[in-house]
């Protein structure tokens, strides 16, 4: 720092967020000052006399010009269409799922959905405040971020992907058309419809679709609640499963000659289990290739898994093979398990015999 | 701040109103909170503002000179009339000496 210059940083941050008009005003006061200081005192104290005026100045420009040039309402108007796009989406969502007979729209179709309700929303944000679509655009940039750090692989790498990039565009078109058409909205309306429209078509005329970010999700979910009432199962604990099961559950497996109807008549059935002496340690097992198929409240889980465990004087061997199909329903907002069925993979293994099932 | 700009005449810009209001009172005022209420007086109309040359001083930087106007003039009678009045009969009352 030179003893006759002010601190360059100090004057470069002040300068920074100071208007056009204040800059000369102000920092030629603080640097006529500052001059002063320095003759009279000793140019130590002038410089942090400078930085002190600079840092009780900054907050109160900054807060100056967010009144004035209405900083607030504009990010005010950028969360509100950010909301707005959320709610757009899954009303859009909603209307696909319904028009392809309850099957969740694939992932091109959902990311389509998902742009044209963020360039409404970016129409909407430079309808209410000018300037506002371009917040918007950093906000999705923001919130794209963020939520793939917090919940990391819950969506795919390219829906992600397609968000951080085009989103933030979307929401620039859109805003842009309103600040260009701003008397042709009629216009920007259509093309939006035509969007919409044609993700409608796309998605009702699509053949097999990939399993999608939502069915992933809910596959997700439900091999999360399964495998919680299977851990608890190895270990000779039935309550996982009789805690899934819905009042009017019903069961089929190898050994049941008539279907079981009722969760009181599965609890009966699985009382012996808890104190059943098993010639094995250690037992685990493997989930292989679980598929959820189904809609919003009824899913069908189906999955193949293997039982290992010690056996004495043996080291670990595989006990049983299965066929597994859950039939889950959400009741009162939780899936619960409505039908159950195991078949063995014949043939079985050799000894002992294979553990039994739920 | 009205007062300031009266004692300062046409020497009143932002580092000199600082220091007159400074040196007069004791408090220690940063130039965003001078240049604050100046920009709020000059929306009120009570004072008004030019630019000047820039000087080598001020590193190439012009002043901004401010002065009150007519209705600035009115209000600052207004608040001294107020003033007076409300603080009429009342010396004696905090005054120990």
């Amino acid at each position: 720092m030179s003893p006759h210059r002010p601190p360059r940083v100090a004057t470069w941050l002040l300068g920074a967020a100071l208007t056009a008009t204040d800059r000369d005003a102000v920092l030629g006061d603080l640097v006529e000052e500052h001059g002063m200081r320095v003759r009279h005192s000793s140019a130590v104290d002038a410089g942090h006399w400078y930085w002190g005026q600079v840092c009780r100045t900054i907050p109160l420009v900054v807060w100056r010009r967010a009144i004035r040039d209405g900083w607030l309402w504009t990010l005010g108007a950028a969360a509100s269409a950010y909301v707005a796009a959320g709610f757009i989406e899954n009303v859009g969502l909603a209307l696909v799922a319904r028009l392809s007979d309850g099957q969740t729209p694939s992932q091109p179709i959902a990311i389509m959905v998902g742009l044209a309700a963020l360039a409404v929303a970016g129409y909407l944000a430079s309808w209410m405040r000018r300037g506002s679509a371009n917040v918007l655009a950093s906000l999705i940039i923001i919130a794209v971020f963020v939520l793939s750090l917090v919940f990391p692989g819950r969506a795919s790498f390219w829906y992600g992907v397609s968000f951080l990039l085009l989103g933030p565009l979307a929401a620039y078109a859109g805003g842009r058309l309103a600040e260009r058409h701003r008397k042709g909205a009629r216009m920007i309306c259509r093309g939006l419809g035509v969007l919409i429209l044609s993700g409608l078509v796309t998605s009702c005329a699509s053949p097999a679709q990939p399993p999608t970010t939502s069915d992933a999700a809910l596959l997700d979910e439900l091999v999360t609640l399964e495998r919680s009432a299977l851990d608890r199962w190895v270990t000779m604990d039935p309550d996982g499963y009789l805690g899934l099961y819905a009042d009017e559950i019903t069961y089929f497996d190898p050994t049941t000659e008539t279907r079981i109807n009722g969760r009181e008549a599965m609890r009966a059935r699985l009382e012996p289990v808890r104190t059943a002496k098993l010639p094995f340690t250690e037992p685990r097992y493997e989930l292989i290739e679980p598929k959820v198929q189904g809609g919003s409240d009824l899913a069908v889980l189906t999955y193949n898994m293997v039982n290992y465990a010690k056996l004495s004087g043996r080291g670990e061997s595989i006990l049983a093979r299965w066929n597994a199909t859950e039939v889950y329903r959400r009741v009162d907002g939780r899936w619960r398990i409505v039908h159950s069925h195991w078949s063995n993979v014949q043939p079985p293994p050799a000894a002992p015999p294979a553990q039994d099932r739920p | 701040m009205l007062l300031a700009l009266v004692r300062l005449g046409a020497d009143a810009y932002g580092m000199t109103v600082r220091r007159e209001i400074e040196n007069r009172t004791g408090r220690s005022l940063s130039i965003g909170a001078i240049y604050a209420t100046l920009e709020r007086l000059e929306t009120k109309g009570l004072i008004d503002s030019s630019v000047g040359e820039p000087t080598a001083e001020r590193g190439g930087r012009a002043k901004r000179h401010f002065r009150m106007t007519a209705d600035g003039e009115l209000a600052l009678n207004a608040s001294q009339e107020a003033i007076r009045r409300m603080t009429l009969g009342l010396r004696r009352r905090w005054s120990t000496t």
